[in-house]
């Protein structure tokens, strides 16, 4: 069989089975499965490469960053944070939209993933939205829209997968999370209020000089995690894997001083957190088996000599690799996403010189953008579940969101320095 | 049984996340605090890993929690008939990728028997067996979801 019909048969029973509702990792496993068989290898290589594909140090970021906003939910510690920017931007209209959109923030510096974000949240922010009067398919957009922030601002887990698979400096690519995170986070604030208005939300009263030191006092020592990762990691004491092992030893420390959660409970936890883990990380095993058949039938090279035939400025190569990650973030998780695409999107880059940390913020701000676009959206379908909005209602009432994202990516295509601003200049 | 099993396979699950907790938090006062490195650290933490998401992997098959796209529910929703084949579909592709692992994972355990792990210094197909195990694990959970797709089928009628 000749290569293109491999690369037809391989994507054409991914992208089938997806559509037939199989789960993600095994439409990954078992169209990698059946492109092995068509090329007479055997099926051990898909066992050989699963297993091997974990067996990297760096990847261990993953469950510790997901295990630590998992802890961080389940001490109540999120609560703190709720009330801080309650006392920060509940006066505002459409306050505790305005407060949903803080306290990603505010969690995005503690947990490197989007998804805990939506889950801890929005289990508290949505069914109080809704209460005071909040459209529950506004709520759930709020929510998840502004939980992509978790995986922009750092420390992020696709940050950390991204520098472990270019060998990116690990420091400049969290310093150029932080701009963009934050204009993300502004963008989401004036949609929330605009729509506030329209829609005539309430706001919260205003909290006096005392409510906002009793609030901001309950946050000292949470907020103590991105001080900690992003400063050891900076200061060079420990890589981004260990900053993830540290941030769970500091919330767990920090559950048990408080006594949020008995210590009888911590197997249950454990357990939990073990399920959460698993499934990302199984998928990211059967994606790097994708990727390596992706890698072997010089895909790659193949899209590289093609785009090679158009004149290809750096700014249309970037929107290029924009429109790549966008398509296939509707459908994939952001890591295993970047797993088979990055490659690709290096050939691209390669042939007509983008500087490299530019094509990394693009890119992983694309990817977390795929955690709200439909139909394989994790974020709204875990806000959509939450309260139980149809994932119509979910795609129309983040449609803005989606947009207004969109724009900003392609701001940052066109000015880098607003993204490349900060690591320049610690440099 | 098969949610008796989920529960130990969980459990060790639970077990394993402490030990790669520990294990790495360890490496890190010791190197912080004793200029001393456990240079097994990293390779115990990485098995744990991959023990965590191969294990966790099969207990997501028993909760239905793996990710997946629906794009076709609007039209046919639970129990329409296509709706049970499509379920029939997913079972069979995880029964496929289960004898996969079951069988080509002992091939792949045989071939880490003669091979040493750096700094544990055990044979690295003790680590490698895993694989089968997630193996016949994929393949009971999905005879599960089988039979109760079929009781359920045999009630509706």
């Amino acid at each position: 069989m000749s290569d293109v019909t491999l690369i037809y048969i391989l994507f054409g029973s991914f992208w089938l089975m997806v559509l037939l509702r199989v789960p993600l990792a095994f439409c990954l496993a078992a169209s990698s499965l059946l492109t092995l068989y068509c090329m007479d290898k055997p099926f051990v290589l898909l066992v050989e490469r699963m297993y091997s594909s974990l067996d990297y140090f760096p990847l261990l970021a993953i469950p510790f960053f997901i295990l630590a906003g998992y802890l961080m939910n389940q001490g109540q510690i999120t609560d703190r944070f709720i009330r801080l920017s309650e006392v920060m931007v509940g006066h505002i209209k459409g306050g505790l939209a305005q407060v949903n959109v803080v306290v990603s923030m505010m969690f995005a510096s503690v947990s490197g993933t989007a998804s805990a974000d939506t889950a801890g949240m929005g289990s508290m922010l949505i069914p109080a939205m809704v209460k005071k009067g909040y459209s529950p398919g506004f709520s759930a957009a709020i929510t998840a829209a502004s939980s992509t922030m978790g995986a922009i601002i750092p420390p992020s887990v696709l940050m950390i997968v991204y520098g472990s698979l270019t060998n990116l400096s690990m420091s400049k690519l969290f310093m150029s999370g932080v701009i963009p995170g934050m204009l993300i986070g502004l963008s989401q604030m004036l949609i929330a209020y605009i729509i506030a208005r329209k829609r005539n939300y309430p706001s919260e009263r205003r909290a006096t000089r005392s409510e906002f030191a009793s609030a901001l006092n309950k946050c000292l020592l949470p907020l103590g995690v991105p001080v900690i990762i992003i400063g050891g990691i900076l200061a060079g004491i420990f890589t981004p894997t260990e900053a993830g092992v540290v941030a769970v030893a500091y919330a767990f420390v920090l559950i048990c001083c408080l006594r949020s959660v008995r210590l009888r409970d911590m197997l249950k936890v454990a357990k939990d957190a073990a399920i959460m883990v698993s499934l990302p990380v199984f998928a990211i095993a059967a994606a790097v088996a994708f990727g390596w058949l992706v890698a072997y039938l010089q895909i790659p090279e193949m899209v590289g000599e093609f785009l090679s035939g158009y004149s290809l400025t750096p700014v249309t190569a970037l929107l290029v690799i924009f429109g790549i990650f966008l398509v296939v973030g509707c459908f994939l998780d952001g890591v295993p996403a970047m797993i088979i695409f990055l490659p690709i999107a290096q050939e691209i880059a390669s042939t007509v010189g983008i500087d490299p940390l530019h094509m990394a913020i693009v890119i992983v701000m694309t990817a977390a953008l795929g955690l709200i676009t439909p139909p394989f959206g994790l974020c709204i379908l875990i806000a959509g579940s939450i309260a139980k909005v149809s994932v119509p209602t979910m795609v129309k009432e983040s449609a803005v969101f989606v947009l207004t994202f969109i724009a900003i990516i392609f701001t940052i295509i066109l000015f880098p320095e607003i993204a490349l601003f900060i690591p320049k200049f610690v440099s | 049984m098969t949610k008796a099993l989920e529960s130990q396979v969980l459990n060790l699950c639970g077990v394993l996340i402490v030990v790669m907790c520990v294990t790495l938090l360890l490496e890190l006062a010791a190197r912080g605090f004793f200029h001393h490195s456990f240079v097994w650290s990293v390779e115990l933490a990485t098995v744990c890993f991959i023990w965590i998401a191969f294990l966790g992997g099969t207990a997501g098959v028993l909760r239905k929690e793996h990710f997946v796209v629906d794009v076709l529910s609007t039209w046919f929703p639970e129990g329409h008939p296509v709706s049970v084949a499509l379920e029939l579909l997913s079972i069979a592709v995880i029964l496929i990728i289960g004898v996969v692992f079951a069988v080509y994972g002992i091939d792949f355990v045989k071939s880490g028997m003669h091979r040493f792990s750096f700094s544990l210094g055990i044979r690295q197909g003790y680590t490698m067996t895993v694989m089968p195990i997630c193996g016949a694990l994929f393949i009971i959970n999905s005879i599960y979801h089988l039979l109760v797709l079929v009781a359920g089928e045999r009630k509706a009628a």
